[in-house]
């Protein structure tokens, strides 16, 4: 009698659209042998608002709430590049103060996005403690933020030609106390997740990538650089006041997870760096250009504008129509295109790394969906 | 710098239909549509532009045609460029750039999705955003916006097959 072949066979996996570390509605479909990924596709579109045809379909200022809710962990950087784009159209300058005002609540936001990627990382690494300490600072953060926005995570505060209302008293001060604390909080978090030697067994050489692979396949922000690509928009293609500031573009070595961790650490102390810088140099003045008009109509032509955001190269495409309402809206969103590296990224993987993987390409659904 | 990019250019591609003014922000690189993949390959690999980053790919529905925009940039040069090709709306076909740029195949997923332009030599092509089944390109500036029963049940409206 001979002996019945032994049938081996890969199983198709779906995590998502309901998955707690795909951090939202997305459907990562995994092919499996065993515990390990040899195949993987993305699927999504369960938040798909269709937030560029509504655009269409509004006046200009009446955009500025539907791009918040694109990237809803740094709803300014989308104000920030949606604002940037409509100037380049209707060619207004922004005054000084309104720049460094935007600058600073900017960096903030960044900080209060990368602290909820070490939560939500350390979280998927399996420990919760740090998350808890993450959300300690996130709420300072959204605090200052409030102060001055009226609201924490969708602020509608940029305008064209400036920002809405002048920054509230006491402001400055409170932030440089929390920027002087800010290196003390990243040293602690340093010593609990980052030299945790479980920490560095699930992320070094996890999600490996080249600076060329990554190039090509559209990877931008943290990750790029811990290719070690130094490349950040504000400092490459700077806009804005960026080019007043002294700050480093931190880089990693080998471009796995761990490194697109550290980058994120390391930027978090260079905003500090910036935001101290622009408090210092605020001036008094106006904080916006009154336009010519009530109605906000942009001449004939199109303006692409694009910013430095937490995930990556955020961009807005604008083609106006001479209405007052823009003729498309297109929004380049870093997380759409960084979720694509993925099956290469998680490829020859464990699926508890795929875990990781997502979490240090960091997307956020609102902004991969739109 | 942007100027320089534009000398260059128009000595490398002077039988294509430059556009020397450019938009606001970028310069246009406007081109037929058989001249695509030639003069993409041509700035992703002469050294003179090596645009290696391409940012997103999108169309605008201009009623009468549709404009594919490519949105090029390049790490090494640091400058940027629209490279823009038209489409007839009826059967918009165009070649795929997937081979060049691995960005683009989501891209160009959305867009087949989005406005139905089909990209010959794509690797995957089907639905993105939406669902297999949804009927017709949304975001075409005839699709109403609301879901609008009557239109969708049409006589003759063309219904994707499944993918």
């Amino acid at each position: 009698m001979t002996k019945p072949k032994l049938r081996k066979e890969t199983i198709l996996l779906n995590m998502g659209p309901q998955h707690p570390s795909t951090h939202g509605v997305i459907d990562f479909f995994l092919e499996v042998d065993g515990e390990e990924v040899v195949g993987a596709e993305v699927k999504m579109g369960y938040l798909h608002r269709a937030v560029e045809r509504l655009a269409e379909f509004r006046t200009y200022p009446q955009i500025f709430p539907l791009v918040d809710r694109l990237d809803y962990l740094s709803a300014h950087h989308s104000e920030f590049a949606y604002a940037l784009a409509v100037e380049k159209l209707l060619q207004v300058d922004v005054p000084e103060r309104a720049d460094h005002i935007r600058v600073i609540l900017v960096e903030l936001k960044r900080i209060a996005s990368h602290l909820l990627f070490y939560g939500a990382f350390a979280m998927d690494a399996g420990s919760v403690t740090p998350f808890l300490y993450a959300w300690r600072e996130r709420e300072k953060v959204m605090d200052l933020l409030e102060d001055v926005c009226g609201i924490r995570l969708h602020p509608n505060y940029f305008r064209f030609g400036g920002v809405r209302e002048d920054l509230p008293p006491g402001f400055l001060e409170q932030t440089i106390n929390f920027v002087d604390k800010l290196p003390f909080f990243l040293d602690e978090y340093e010593a609990m997740l980052g030299e945790n030697e479980i920490f560095q067994v699930r992320t070094i050489g996890i999600g490996k990538v080249s600076p060329k692979r990554a190039i090509n396949l559209g990877l931008t922000g943290p990750y790029l650089r811990g290719t070690g690509l130094k490349w950040d928009l504000r400092r490459d293609e700077p806009y804005s006041v960026y080019p007043k500031f002294d700050f480093e573009i931190p880089t990693g070595k080998q471009g796995d997870c761990f490194d697109s961790y550290k980058v994120r650490i390391e930027e978090m102390r260079q905003s500090g760096r910036i935001i101290k810088q622009a408090i210092e140099k605020i001036p008094d003045g106006p904080i916006r250009t009154s336009l010519p008009k009530k109605v906000i109509k942009p001449p004939k032509g199109e303006a692409y504008a694009r910013v430095e955001s937490p995930r990556g190269e955020l961009g807005v495409y604008v083609v106006s129509d001479g209405s007052a309402r823009p003729y498309r809206l297109k929004v380049r969103a870093p997380s759409f295109t960084n979720v694509q590296a993925f099956p290469e990224l998680a490829k020859n993987h464990l699926i508890a790394d795929a875990v990781m993987i997502i979490g240090a390409l960091d997307p956020v659904i609102g902004e991969v969906d739109r | 710098m942007q100027k320089e990019l534009m000398e260059a250019i128009a000595s490398r591609f002077n039988e294509a239909d430059f556009n020397p003014t450019g938009s606001l922000s970028h310069p246009v690189l406007t081109v037929k549509k058989e001249h695509l993949l030639e003069v993409a390959k041509e700035l992703k690999t002469n050294n003179k532009f090596s645009f290696d980053h391409l940012s997103f790919v999108t169309v605008v529905d201009h009623l009468d045609r549709f404009e594919l925009i490519y949105v090029l940039n390049s790490y090494k040069h640091h400058h940027s460029l629209f490279l823009k090709t038209n489409l007839p709306r009826e059967n918009p076909e165009a070649p795929s750039v997937v081979h060049l740029w691995e960005t683009a195949d989501f891209h160009e997923r959305e867009v087949y999705d989005l406005y139905g332009v089909k990209f010959a030599g794509h690797p995957g092509l089907k639905r993105i955003l939406l669902a297999a089944d949804f009927p017709g390109h949304p975001f075409r500036k005839d699709h109403p916006l609301v879901n609008d029963e009557a239109y969708l049940l049409k006589e003759g409206y063309p219904k994707e097959k499944s993918d």
